[in-house]
């Protein structure tokens, strides 16, 4: 199931209210009482989560322990933690390690569903370029070496002959190899052959 | 002036001259017969002087009018109130000024009627100091009550925060609701949800006002292990945040303490602070706080025990010395207040080595005088 709006906090009223409020907005949502919940999760099911909503301050594990355990899994979702005014030290620490923001108890509701969906637009952007460079990898996946190495090549703006004169063959043969690189990466010039590979992550910008 | 010894009249002139303390002497009308500089300048009689005037005139309503009378009943019955020993009366200086001295009155026997002298001592600093160091001493207490405020003000904050988070959501989806013609038992349901939520954060700030209250110390029956259980909210943050477990054994038989209510959850809560930042503070794998009341004879002891490093024999006779402190961010007063509040209350608090090597502070109260 997609865009699921996640809450984590300790607090029922906490939780039965958030719920009730993102669903007045039509997320669907889920809650847990507990970190330790989320992480026993599978991958899978990580995956169903577009924003978590996440006390700082929990029994147990707490949020900051959790977005450390995250970090490690495949999670996507961005992290938006709720605090209360003494735990404002914390949360800067959160975000520091990459949390979208942070918001103090009381909620402003505004503040909360503008955060919210802000999270669930960036969640799907996060799943288009995961998919994509899982495409591209794909397409990788099919190239020999000598083309890989060809293709590095020609996306560091090097000729032919450079290329040849590094790899110890005839510039001819690159001829060949860039070719069925172009082809099989799936692009009809150098520009969209390093915007393939950037978008997926694999050149720097 | 040099002395000559060899003539006594100046021998004296001189001793009572040199003597800080005012010492005058009377006769058994009441009136002066001799003061020194001394007393002079304590009642501000330098100018006027006091030879002839008659005692009282140095003592406030309604003491002077009954002072007449008393040297006459002393004459005849040998009744003595001050005469051969001393105490702290009011003086009253020339400008009326009331001054606080002590007086010590001796009889001087001759062969016609008995004279009296008197030594004064002034006690207007003393006094003044006595009035500071009360006034320190209450303001201490309740610095000691902020510091302890400050310490739980997260916690007090997430505590008030919680429900209104609630309140402010539950609220916010009411209204989103009621734009799209609700159900309205849904919403009713909603409204019972706010209003619980108001209630709770309402009985924190109940709690809370307890705590923040100054003033004079008061006595009354107070039952300590509801004390307690009205401070688990307090702990209950600091608690949970370190993973903490809670061990609480109350007796239910526990008969009332004569006490401050508010001074002896101050004291708790310091002593279960202390024990929580002492576990917070060490790797120690169990990680328990334990509340104990029990009656004792006649005493009521409450006891709180950590599964912490305990005090380094070394430090534990300054444990509760005023601004003695191992903590980084301590004042070192948390322990000395509550030592006098003990104190006050006709009880102490001691610290003695838990078993398993952790820390015991056990607060010892008289139990309410029976009958």
């Amino acid at each position: 199931m997609m865009d699921q709006v996640w809450v984590v906090d300790d607090d029922q009223a906490v939780r039965d209210s958030l719920r009730l409020l993102l669903q007045s907005e039509g997320y669907r949502v889920a809650v847990f009482a507990d970190a330790v919940s989320v992480t026993r999760l599978t991958d899978r099911q990580l995956a169903d989560c577009a924003c978590l909503l996440l006390d700082i301050r929990l029994p147990g594990m707490d949020g900051m322990g959790l977005q450390l355990a995250l970090a490690e899994t495949a999670f996507l979702a961005p992290i938006v933690f709720i605090t209360g005014h003494g735990d404002v030290p914390l949360a800067v620490q959160a975000m520091q390690r990459g949390a979208l923001d942070f918001l103090t108890k009381p909620l402003k509701d505004h503040e909360l569903l503008e955060k919210v969906a802000q999270a669930v637009a960036i969640h799907r952007q996060r799943q288009t370029e995961l998919q994509s460079r899982q495409q591209v990898q794909a397409l990788i996946e099919e190239l020999t070496n000598r083309e890989r190495q060809v293709m590095f090549g020609i996306s560091a703006g090097l000729a032919n002959k450079q290329i040849a004169a590094e790899l110890d063959i005839s510039p001819r043969t690159v001829e060949i190899y860039r070719a069925r690189v172009m082809e099989k990466m799936q692009v009809d010039s150098v520009a969209a052959l390093v915007r393939t590979l950037t978008g997926a992550g694999l050149l720097d910008q | 002036m040099t002395l000559d010894t060899n003539k006594p009249q100046d021998h004296l002139d001189a001793l009572l001259k040199a003597a800080v303390d005012g010492i005058m002497v009377i006769d058994h009308r009441g009136t002066i017969q001799r003061a020194n500089d001394a007393a002079l300048r304590l009642f501000d009689y330098q100018d006027a002087g006091l030879v002839g005037k008659n005692i009282s005139r140095l003592m406030p309503e309604p003491e002077a009018s009954a002072h007449d009378g008393y040297i006459e009943k002393y004459l005849k019955t040998g009744e003595a109130g001050i005469i051969g020993i001393g105490r702290q009366v009011t003086g009253r200086r020339r400008d009326g000024q009331r001054i606080p001295i002590y007086l010590s009155v001796g009889q001087i026997d001759t062969t016609e009627q008995p004279q009296f002298i008197g030594v004064v001592r002034d006690l207007s600093t003393e006094e003044r100091i006595r009035t500071e160091m009360r006034e320190l001493e209450k303001q201490l207490t309740h610095a000691g009550r902020l510091v302890t405020l400050g310490e739980m003000s997260a916690g007090i904050a997430h505590e008030i925060n919680q429900p209104l988070t609630a309140i402010a959501a539950f609220a916010n989806a009411a209204q989103r609701m009621l734009g799209r013609n609700a159900d309205p038992v849904e919403l009713k349901d909603i409204c019972q949800q706010i209003s619980d939520q108001a209630h709770r954060a309402g009985e924190v700030v109940n709690k809370l006002r307890l705590l923040s209250r100054r003033g004079q110390s008061k006595r009354e029956p107070t039952d300590i292990n509801e004390i307690i259980r009205n401070i688990l909210l307090l702990i209950e943050y600091n608690r949970n945040r370190s993973d903490i477990r809670l061990e609480l054994s109350l007796d239910n038989t526990l008969p009332a303490a004569f006490a401050d209510p508010v001074q002896i959850q101050q004291v708790v809560l310091n002593l279960v602070n202390n024990a929580i930042e002492a576990l917070n503070t060490s790797n120690t794998r169990q990680r328990v706080v334990a509340i104990e009341t029990r009656r004792v004879g006649d005493r009521l002891h409450i006891s709180v025990t950590d599964t912490g490093p305990g005090v380094p024999d070394e430090l534990v006779p300054r444990l509760f010395e005023p601004f003695f402190t191992t903590k980084e961010t301590g004042f070192g007063l948390g322990l000395s207040i509550c030592q006098s509040i003990a104190q006050a209350h006709g009880g102490h608090l001691y610290y003695q080595p838990a078993d398993g090597g952790g820390s015991q502070f056990v607060l010892d109260l008289p139990q309410t005088a029976v009958g």
